[in-house]
């Protein structure tokens, strides 16, 4: 009794297993209704969804005939990670460019847009940016919209004080001993949060080694002891800087902190500027490229959306038309309006005030990449750096580094 | 044929149960065994590796820190937990005023998810006594603790045992209300005294309890996830990360899948054991009534 109890269970699990990937194939574009298509677009951004559904809700209106309609998942990563490896790849998609697009490129499931003609609007420094992260000849993703690491500064501060914006690490250094001085706490650093450390590094670590660095630390004939030591201590010779509880403070702390005329100086990313300016929107606030050299400084920069199709996609000529909507101008355009990021595409431009100094580095296309991009998957290079400011000594670090690089690139 | 009727009825309550557990805990549990012979990354393709990962673990030296946390976190947590607990259940047993409100209020934090209180508790370690601290210019308290990598895991340790001692008081509680009260009073007129009835009657005879308190509480603080999470995230540095996050944070998003799995499944033999040793221990010094 019990026995074919148990085998019945068996096969009703199995069945159960098996019906699972029968559901999942076909069901999100067929929409079965004459010559109405329907599109998949999946979206990462919690943060965009309104402005990409009015972008929608525009070209839905120019193509009738076409439906497109918008996916947001918490923790999008997992979500698209788990569709692909159940070959469910969605008609079109967005992707922050780190090291997850990387890993979804070379699952071969992504549209080859590599003599697409809509290249020619892009920025060419992204598209070298995404085919880095791919590994790949062949790119799998248009950049749409980059972001940027930056020294947000209180303009009130500035002023008061009479200071003036730096361009050299030896002029950051003695502006901060400068700031110092006076009663005003020159850096907010929010390290208890550990990956806040990694605008600062990202920004010194691009600018000392470039981008040869990670193809010669794949050949082996550099290391991380012989390249960050110069990167380490410049981290640290900003710390005695921050006079508030470093290691204390999170990220929320330390923008609404930096928001309430705390610190004049805040070494973020652009991405702060939303919620600093929602907790005071009186502040007067601007962005300036770190110094992180002596030499000239390129701004530190990746994509923040990358626009992909499926390689198998049911309605290919429809997805392509959505994409290429996407990418005009204008519609870029529409899009920075709210979401203070720049254009990877030519012709569209940034006009938030707050972000005028950074403007001229896009248009020279002077921008690096982000380091952190390029390290193995798993590779907790903001975790060895928080340990190291905690008080451990740079060869730990730089052997800790070297060790976790030979166990996760294998 | 009454019997079998039975049968066939108790099958009907158990089988729904079954069948879910099965499908949600025991099928996934043998899919994680299965993985961590392979070099699965939680996607894509794999390949059989053997015991390769189990052999990783041992030499991994963030696992070994991990290890090193979460038993010192426990075992401090599941004793103070225990003194603190048994101490507030026979105060809330004796006929105090209002008794039955406190008991209330004392299981509250039972019913708050740790992740809530995690999110107060860091706002109190890391706002609002350091802000006490600088206006009294305490200079202990003027820092956050949680920013300390010496200090870190007290903090962890405050939360878990406020939130856990709640549900421990109760079970002491139904521990105490088994005792008879007749043997308070003949050990009262043998000239007993507060603390020699406590020793040798109350103390042996809610052993069981004892036990079990003791068990329930180490492992629940070996799994502990949701304090450092709210708290820490792991940090400063590693000095918080519990074998449960690193799990969580290596396999499924450092794409080390498999790795973890065999770690899970190292860790999952090592509580049963200490869970064993536990009870065999325990048991051995409780009395029959």
């Amino acid at each position: 009794m019990l026995k074919g109890f148990m085998v019945m269970l068996l096969a009703v699990l199995v069945l159960a297993a098996c019906g699972n990937d029968d559901t999942s194939d076909g069901g999100s574009s067929d929409s079965g209704s004459g010559d109405q298509v329907e599109l998949e677009f999946f979206q990462f951004k919690s943060e965009a969804v309104n402005e990409f559904d009015a972008l929608i809700e525009k070209f839905e209106a120019e193509n009738p005939g076409i439906t497109v309609v918008q996916n947001n998942s918490p923790d999008s990563d997992t979500v698209l990670f788990s569709r692909l490896s159940q070959n469910d790849i969605p008609d079109v998609m967005t992707i922050n460019g780190g090291v997850a697009f990387g890993e979804v490129a070379r699952a071969g499931v992504l549209k080859d847009l590599s003599d697409d003609a809509l290249l020619d609007t892009v920025t060419d420094e992204y598209e070298d940016m995404l085919k880095r992260l791919s590994r790949t000849e062949e790119l799998y993703a248009f950049p749409h919209s980059v972001n940027a690491n930056g020294v947000l500064y209180n303009k009130t501060i500035f002023n008061d004080l009479g200071l003036e914006i730096p361009t050299t690490w030896d002029e950051f250094m003695a502006l901060l001993e400068e700031i110092k001085a006076s009663e005003v706490n020159p850096l907010m650093s929010t390290y208890g949060e550990a990956w806040t450390v990694l605008p600062p590094l990202n920004t010194i670590a691009s600018n000392t080694h470039g981008m040869t660095f990670f193809d010669e630390l794949e050949a082996g004939n550099t290391s991380f002891t012989e390249v960050y030591g110069e990167i380490a201590e410049k981290i640290k010779a900003m710390l005695p800087y921050a006079e508030n509880d470093v290691f204390g403070y999170d990220y929320n702390m330390g923008n609404t902190a930096f928001a309430n005329g705390e610190a004049a100086m805040y070494m973020q990313g652009v991405w702060a500027l939303g919620p600093i300016l929602e907790a005071n929107p009186d502040l007067e606030v601007g962005v300036f490229p770190m110094p992180a050299t002596n030499d000239s400084n390129s701004i530190v920069s990746g994509v923040d959306v990358a626009i992909a199709m499926a390689k198998d996609g049911d309605h290919p000529e429809e997805a392509q038309k959505f994409v290429e909507f996407l990418l005009q101008p204008e519609n870029v355009e529409f899009y920075l309006e709210t979401q203070r990021m720049f254009a990877a595409v030519e012709g569209a431009e940034q006009t938030d005030p707050a972000l005028q100094e950074l403007q001229p580095y896009f248009d020279a296309g002077d921008v690096l990449p982000f380091s952190d991009h390029y390290y193995p998957q798993g590779f907790a290079v903001d975790v060895m750096f928080q340990d190291y400011l905690l008080g451990g000594s740079v060869d730990d670090l730089l052997s800790e580094m070297d060790s976790e690089y030979e166990r996760l690139s294998n | 044929m009454m019997d079998k009727k039975n049968t066939r009825v108790y099958l009907m309550m158990v089988l729904p149960a079954l069948i879910l557990f099965f499908g949600f805990h025991t099928f996934p549990l043998i899919q994680g065994v299965f993985y961590s012979f392979t070099d699965y990354r939680g996607y894509g393709d794999w390949n059989f590796i053997g015991i390769e990962n189990y052999i990783n673990v041992f030499k991994d030296p963030r696992i070994l820190n991990s290890y090193q946390f979460t038993f010192k976190f426990a075992i401090v947590s599941t004793i103070l937990v225990n003194i603190i607990s048994l101490t507030i259940a026979l105060g809330l047993n004796s006929k105090v005023k209002f008794h039955k409100t406190l008991r209330g209020i004392y299981f509250m934090p039972n019913i708050l998810s740790i992740l809530i209180v995690g999110f107060v508790f860091k706002f109190i370690f890391s706002v609002f006594i350091p802000e006490i601290g600088q206006s009294f210019g305490i200079e202990g308290l003027a820092k956050s603790i949680l920013g300390s990598k010496d200090s870190a895991w007290i903090a962890i340790v405050i939360v878990g045992v406020w939130q856990a001692a709640a549900l421990n008081v109760i079970l002491y509680l139904s521990g105490l209300a088994t005792i008879p009260e007749d043997l308070y009073e003949a050990s009262g007129l043998d000239g007993a005294s507060k603390w020699q009835q406590f020793r040798h009657v109350t103390f042996p005879l809610i052993a069981p309890f004892f036990t079990i308190n003791m068990v329930l509480a180490m492992k629940n603080f070996l799994m502990v996830f949701d304090h450092v999470v709210a708290l820490t995230g792991g940090g400063p540095g590693r000095a918080t990360q519990s074998i449960s996050l690193l799990i969580y944070e290596d396999g499924f998003s450092g794409g080390q899948f498999a790795l973890q799995s065999a770690n899970a499944v190292i860790y999952f033999f090592v509580i049963v054991t200490i869970s064993v040793i536990q009870i065999r221990f325990l048991q051995k010094r409780e009395v029959q009534m």
